[in-house]
């Protein structure tokens, strides 16, 4: 309850930023006179500092014994008071000293989901993982290549070159048989569900070259979502939903340079960002739906790089400055952003919080590669 | 497309000649409605590539081609626009690399690799999707790659050529080497190109005996090419993929005439007995629009880009009288031009069927009382969003405007003492002109967002440059 009411008071972000916060308690339940404060996030695998207070005064941590139920919640971490939090769900804290006590119930919070593609042993298939690296679990085992996951009300859409192509399939979150949804000699690639799972962007390239459609979640009733746009030539890829009102930003190339388009269809495309001579590509939509992120290769060296920009002001902000390429942006349900950090023929996935773009976190997802990450709504 | 890649997938298994042959040949037309699919033009078609491990084959089939206003394009088109081919094809089972030597052919009548035609940015070929593993398992890795850039995707392996490339020259080999384990019979990628592209216009202009023929050239002044050569007059040109329509008047009155941008044979079009003159072809080349002199005034009509199916455009509007001309098509079925309709020269909008309506009637305000002024020869922007035009708003001196057309806003581009007229955007977003200096004219290019700065396109300028239209792909 208390990470509940903490994330109603405070901007989403902040939730990972790992900033001292003074949470916001529901009051001492111990015994005696001794009251307990958490600074920190309370998300599993984040650390947090229990402050314990005597008659509103704190006391010295170091005369203080602290028990956890489950005891097996947490461990210490480094000074007095100081834990990482272990698992998600209730974790009652009790503080003791002679003759004082004080207990405290906290809702420790499961981070954030991403599916991606990660290439193992040769085999590149679908995987889902924690932002803190646990409860990594593979999706799908096809020995054909799968990748580029989108994913919505607990379905996944993945494309997969199984078939010598690449088609759509999808297979449930929680995992479970594949089911193929496209079935056609051409390429479909770039799926994303909108958020209410009621309809599939992908592109196809029947016309020779990639097009956006729009079609039922099953990838059923396919309809050319820019048939008025740009030219024949004209690649178009990426697209993105909004969080809410069925907008979506897409990549084309219809200016010569991949740029930004934002359209609701069935409405026409208009240039949402771009420059000359520069590349925007991968937008992903913010949960609020005030910003979009994507990659872009308008740095002064030409590095590709993270960027957002605040749709009301048109603002852009560079959130990535590490040499070497930093793409594939998405969005977590609390507004952190998970990218993949390109070294080599290395793949990453990181995390950031946009409004602290100098502090990045790896994701911890085991030997291979990891790519494509899509956040879990 | 289809039965284009049908017919690499067949070949994988016929030895690797063949395959390559097959896979690297243009492929046939579609009959429209074949297999209930869409023709699709060859020339934007995206490179697809497929390689058979064990036959020890790698063949490139059609895949696309994008424009825009930037000076880089991203260009596809196996064998219309480009020519990627492979040789030297192997594979080494011990180390599990399979390399092939790559070049890059242009067709494009522009020169690839420069902007300008003195900078050399080179040409790029990227993977928009793969490798991937389409027969057995494993993962694929562009083991040399000239770099990672970004795209159409962030994190894209390229191959940089450095060099700039005329018409049908070849890149230098460059040796592709991919990593690919044993368990893996074929694997699969698509490429484009994305490189520079220096502007190409045609234009009619006068040889040193006064002859006015069609010609293209280069937006440095090279590459300049005589394209008709016949002894009457040849002038007006219109361009799309590649196709060159124009007026002559080597029957005694203008007739339209077509032929390749590369040259060749010409083909009449018209042979009625009345005028047809401003010829205007569709960006996909498959429709022409043009005037027709019916009753004595020329009207707007539309037609078949081999000049079958000729129809008058909008039979009711104007007067018996009115004058039709300078037609610019947006697409297939949106026209914009100049009518005559309510007394000066005004612009109109057409979407066919339909009646015109009023996109352009500027007031000269210079001049007291204020008067109508004329607006002729429009031109729709690559984008669509704007229309450019040549108008004696400014005092009765015929300047460049351009009007957005979600907008209404007018904006005046040239401002000399002079006329300047017949404006026509490059993909980029620069407007070629002719600018009357000297009593004579000459060509020019103006960056709409730097009005001030203009140029020149160096030729002769005693042979009076006029009419130039933008080469787009």
């Amino acid at each position: 309850m208390i990470a509940r009411s903490f994330r109603r008071r405070l901007p989403l972000p902040a939730l990972a930023l790992l900033l001292p916060l003074a949470a916001a308690c529901d009051g001492p339940t111990g015994t005696g006179s001794l009251s307990i404060d958490v600074t920190g996030a309370l998300e599993r695998s984040q650390t947090v500092t229990f402050t314990v207070l005597r008659d509103g005064q704190p006391v010295d941590l170091t005369r203080v014994d602290f028990t956890f139920d489950p005891a097996d919640a947490v461990q210490p971490a480094g000074g007095a008071g100081t834990f990482r939090l272990l698992r998600a769900g209730a974790v009652t804290v009790t503080a003791a000293m002679p003759g004082l006590r004080g207990r405290r119930t906290v809702d420790v919070a499961t981070p954030p989901m991403v599916v991606f593609d990660r290439l193992l042993s040769g085999n590149r298939d679908i995987w889902k993982v924690a932002l803190d690296g646990l409860d990594l679990t593979r999706l799908t085992t096809d020995p054909g290549d799968d990748q580029d996951a989108t994913v919505a009300q607990n379905t996944v859409v993945f494309v997969s070159f199984r078939g010598g192509n690449a088609e759509l399939f999808s297979v449930p979150l929680a995992g479970g048989d594949a089911q193929r949804l496209t079935n056609t000699p051409f390429h479909e690639l770039a799926p994303a569900l909108r958020p209410d799972g009621q309809r599939l962007a992908f592109t196809y390239d029947e016309a020779g070259v990639a097009k956006l459609y729009t079609a039922n979640p099953d990838a059923s009733s396919r309809t050319w979502a820019t048939p008025n746009f740009g030219f024949d030539g004209s690649i178009e890829t990426g697209p993105a939903w909004a969080p809410a009102g069925g907008r979506l930003v897409f990549v084309t190339t219809s200016t010569g340079e991949a740029d930004l388009y934002r359209m609701d269809p069935p409405g026409e495309p208009a240039l949402f960002v771009g420059s000359a001579n520069a590349a925007e590509v991968e937008p992903a939509f913010s949960p609020d739906g005030e910003r979009v992120a994507f990659t872009s290769d308008n740095t002064p060296d030409g590095d590709t790089e993270v960027f957002v920009v605040r749709i009301a002001t048109g603002a852009v902000t560079r959130l990535t400055t590490r040499p070497g390429p930093d793409a594939h942006p998405t969005w977590t349900r609390d507004g952190r952003l998970v990218y993949a950090e390109l070294t080599g023929s290395t793949s990453r996935l990181r995390w950031l919080n946009p409004d602290v773009p100098g502090v990045s976190f790896p994701i911890e997802t085991g030997t291979g590669n990891a790519a494509r990450p899509f956040a879990v709504p | 497309m289809r039965s284009a890649r049908r017919l690499c997938a067949a070949l994988l298994l016929a030895p690797a000649a063949l395959f390559a042959a097959g896979c690297s040949d243009r492929p046939a037309p579609l009959e429209p409605g074949e297999g209930g699919v869409t023709p699709v033009d060859p020339a934007l078609a995206a490179i697809d590539c497929r390689a058979d491990v064990r036959a020890r084959t790698l063949g490139c089939a059609p895949a696309a081609v994008p424009l825009g206003a930037a000076a880089n394009r991203i260009i596809g088109g196996q064998n219309v626009n480009v020519k990627v081919a492979t040789a030297n094809i192997a594979y080494d089972s011990v180390a599990e690399v399979f390399a092939a030597d790559f070049t890059v052919q242009n067709l494009l009548v522009n020169k690839m690799g420069t902007a300008d035609g003195a900078t050399v940015s080179g040409v790029r070929a990227f993977f928009h999707s793969g490798p991937t593993a389409s027969g057995g398992t494993g993962a694929i890795e562009v083991l040399n790659a000239s770099g990672i850039g970004t795209f159409t995707a962030g994190a894209q392996p390229y191959y940089q050529y450095n060099q700039v490339l005329s018409y049908q020259q070849t890149t230098a080999p460059l040796r592709w080497q991919w990593s690919v384990p044993k368990t893996v019979t074929s694997f699969v990628f698509t490429l484009y190109i994305r490189t520079p592209v220096l502007p190409v216009v045609v234009f009619d202009q006068k040889d040193a005996l006064g002859n006015r023929d069609i010609w293209r050239v280069a937006l440095d002044g090279s590459d300049l090419v005589r394209l008709t050569t016949d002894g009457y007059e040849d002038k007006k040109p219109t361009v799309a993929r590649n196709v060159v329509v124009w007026a002559t008047y080597r029957h005694g009155q203008s007739d339209l005439y077509r032929k390749s941008i590369f040259g060749g044979a010409e083909t009449r079009l018209t042979a009625t007995g009345a005028s047809e003159f401003d010829p205007a072809l569709s960006p996909d080349a498959t429709k022409l629009a043009f005037t027709r002199e019916v009753g004595g005034a020329a009207k707007l009509h539309t037609a078949n880009a081999d000049g079958t199916g000729v129809a008058l455009a909008a039979s009711s509007f104007g007067t018996p009288a009115s004058i039709d001309g300078s037609p610019g098509w947006l697409n297939n079925t949106r026209l914009v031009y100049m009518s005559t309709a309510f007394g000066g020269a005004d612009l109109y909008d057409l979407s066919l069927p339909g009646t015109p309506s009023e996109l352009a009637s500027l007031l000269d305000a210079t001049v007291t009382p204020s008067r109508e002024a004329n607006e002729v020869e429009p031109e729709w922007s690559p984008d669509g969003t704007r229309v450019a035009f040549a108008s004696d708003a400014a005092g009765y001196d015929t300047e460049i405007y351009v009007k957005h057309v979600g907008t209404g806003v007018v904006t005046r581009i040239t401002e000399r003492a002079g006329i300047d007229s017949h404006p026509t955007w490059l993909s980029d977003g620069r407007i070629v002109y002719t600018a009357h200096v000297g009593g004579k004219w000459r060509l020019r290019w103006v960056d709409p967002a730097s009005p001030g700065v203009q140029t020149d396109i160096p030729l002769n300028f005693a042979l009076d440059a006029r009419s130039p239209r933008a080469v787009r792909f």
